[in-house]
């Protein structure tokens, strides 16, 4: 519709048609928005009153929200309800400090942008038209929070430091590969904490067995980063020299046997591995007991998660036996060529089954107790073999449902390929992704 | 993500005209800005305020902490506590995310409730459906000498109150609701556990005492 000139008004309420300057500009610090309506419609002729009202009242319903910085931000005052109308930007004063752009089109005034700092203040609009109106309003916008995290570093008399990442990469014979990393969570970099994850790796060229093992200390356990570290290594070093003293031959023909027949307790007894692996156990966790008495703490100070496997490809297939005691995950992907998921053991966090359980606790290491964890694989092939902490899992599998959905573990490895192309190099940076509410160390080993 | 619903019950009966309701708007807006930068709350907490007079109003529904904005609240008569829990309980059921076997819901809400007075209302019909409801930590806070700390402890066992309803009380207890969230949510983020009991709370600064039953 052509703008046209209403016909007679006071002097007071008579709009120009050229834009005027608006006045207030000799405020800079301040944010102003003046903004000049025209009648466009012969429809509001002589109905000023009606819409300075309506305007009035619009202005008063605006609430702007919060903005952030570096996250996309908008805010509109709709003008729709007031047909006839047409707003133009008079002034724009302050805006494009922050990354602002402001427009006036359609019945609609749009401040948006992606703001670049803070601020929280008041933005002050004029709207001119039969009259003006003036009004202020709260323009907030937060920091990003991103950048609330601080990194801090632990005081210089804290027992027990330890470098705030850790990563390695491992080529196998049999044409894969392990990558390993572990990072300090932002909770404990902000709280100038170390980081009480861990992981350690071994490959015996000899006997072709590779050892993973990753730990997730107790955040209320003041030295469980010690624990996470000693369960992880001494768990690996006595598997290490103990599966080396096994008859290679006779572990294989008892393996052979029982990959048969899996229920078969006798040939599970007869591989040895139950008795190696408790034995394993028992060993790094009376190493951690005598580390604690050393030290005048308790056990509990030393609470740790404990992810462990050894791996071996014979001439059958792939072996895998596996324990594990806390939080976190150990899966296998893509086994015999089947697009399901493999959960290697029984996820108990806090939420499902009570308490999180530590490998530290005395309980945990009864023959029993370990036999019940440990579990054994035997596949043709597999696509990959994780072990995680619940700093990984946690942002990936929200339920424990979730853990047992291939979907999920697809958009874990796809993230990871398209990231990383599970490069160890990258896989550092990958592993500080952002994740609202989850900010635990993480650590995350592979075989693929 | 599991949010940490936060509900405020705010008494804004017409003893609390003043001094005391300019306090509780500067307190929340203390309270605002400190959560702001806490990016532990700023990430977990979801804020709901509720306010009771002769009528009981949600005056903010759960929000986050980035996007709550302090609602506007006016002095009225009555005390409607009984009306206030009820509500309270409503807006839970509706608003907090339960935990099913494929989902994890939101953790369980945590209330601070302040009130100067007597409730004027159907008490009991409203613990009653408040009861219902499960809650993390609840603390109830008498604001003044005329608060009832009997009735306040029929809610729950952490009672709290300030001796005068006056500007410095109110300010340091908005300040400590406002540690006490921090503390909540950076559980929650640390430990993937909750508020249990009052010593897990962030030692109450001198203007308030802990009421022993």
């Amino acid at each position: 519709m052509e703008e046209e000139q209403e016909p007679q008004k006071s002097a007071a309420a008579m709009t120009p048609e050229e834009p005027e300057p608006c006045a207030s500009e000799e405020t800079p610090p301040e944010i102003t928005l003046a903004l000049r309506v025209n009648r466009v419609d012969a429809a509001v002729w002589g109905k000023a009153n009606e819409c300075m009202l309506k305007l009035a009242e619009a202005v008063q319903a605006l609430r702007i929200p919060h903005g952030q910085v570096g996250s996309p931000f908008a805010f509109t005052l709709d003008l729709q309800r007031i047909p006839g109308l047409r707003v133009q930007v008079c002034t724009a004063q302050g805006f494009d400090r922050f990354g602002l752009t402001v427009q006036a089109e359609s019945g609609q005034l749009r401040v948006e942008g992606v703001p670049t700092e803070e601020f929280d203040g008041a933005v002050t609009l004029h709207i001119h038209y039969a009259m003006e109106i003036e009004a202020r309003k709260t323009l907030t916008l937060l920091p990003d929070p991103r950048s609330l995290w601080k990194e801090i570093e632990p005081a210089a008399d804290e027992g027990y430091p330890r470098e705030h990442c850790a990563v390695r990469e491992l080529a196998i014979p049999e044409g894969k590969r392990v990558l390993a990393a572990s990072v300090r969570g932002r909770s404990h970099a902000h709280e100038g904490k170390f980081r009480d994850d861990a992981f350690a790796l071994e490959q015996d060229l000899s006997t072709g067995w590779l050892y993973l093992a990753v730990a997730d200390g107790a955040g209320s356990a003041r030295f469980s980063r010690k624990g996470a570290e000693m369960a992880c290594e001494g768990t690996i070093r006595f598997l290490r020299e103990n599966m080396a003293r096994l008859p290679e031959g006779e572990l294989e023909a008892h393996l052979k046997q029982w990959r048969t027949s899996p229920e078969d307790a006798e040939a599970r007894g007869n591989s040895q591995l139950d008795k190696v692996f408790h034995r394993a156990l028992y060993d790094a966790w009376f190493a951690v007991n005598g580390e604690a008495e050393q030290r005048g703490a308790k056990m509990r100070d030393y609470y740790t998660t404990l992810l462990v496997a050894a791996v071996k490809r014979f001439d059958f297939g792939w072996f895998i036996a596996n324990y594990w005691v806390g939080d976190g995950a150990v899966a296998l992907l893509g086994a015999d060529g089947a697009p399901e998921v493999r959960i290697l053991g029984k996820p108990d966090g806090g939420e499902f089954a009570g308490e999180t359980r530590f490998f530290t606790m005395k309980e945990e290491i009864t023959e029993e107790n370990i036999r019940g964890r440990l579990r054994y694989s035997f596949v043709s092939d597999f696509d990959a073999l994780f072990l995680m902490t619940d700093g990984v899992s946690d942002p990936f599998f929200e339920a424990e449902a979730d853990l047992f959905n291939p979907e999920r573990w697809e958009r874990l490895t796809a993230d990871l390929e398209e990231k990383t192309r599970f490069e160890a190099k990258d896989l550092l940076e990958w592993l500080n992704f952002w994740s609202r509410g989850n900010h635990d160390d993480r650590t995350l080993v592979v075989v693929r | 993500m599991r949010r940490l619903p936060v509900y405020i019950l705010i008494d804004t009966s017409g003893s609390m005209s003043g001094e005391p309701i300019e306090a509780v708007k500067n307190g929340m807006q203390a309270m605002m800005s400190a959560l702001r930068k806490d990016p532990y709350a700023l990430e977990t907490a979801y804020l709901s305020v509720i306010t009771f007079a002769g009528d009981v109003v949600q005056t903010k529904p759960l929000t986050e902490v980035a996007q709550f904005q302090p609602p506007a609240v006016s002095a009225g008569g009555g005390t409607s506590l009984g009306g206030a829990l009820k509500k309270v309980a409503e807006c839970a059921e509706r608003e907090v995310v339960k935990s099913t076997v494929d989902q994890k819901g939101d953790w369980k809400p945590l209330v601070f409730l302040m009130t100067d007075g007597m409730p004027t209302d159907n008490f009991d019909a409203g613990l009653a459906e408040f009861k219902k409801q499960k809650w993390g930590m609840v603390v109830a806070c008498a604001a003044g000498a005329q608060a009832d700390t009997k009735t306040l402890m029929r809610i729950t066992e952490c009672v709290v109150r300030l001796d005068a309803a006056d500007s410095n009380a109110i300010a340091a207890y908005f300040k400590w609701v406002s540690s006490s969230i921090s503390t909540g949510s950076k559980k929650i983020d640390e430990g993937r556990t909750e508020l249990s009991s009052l010593g897990e709370l962030p030692p109450p600064p001198p203007e308030i005492t802990l009421v022993k039953s």
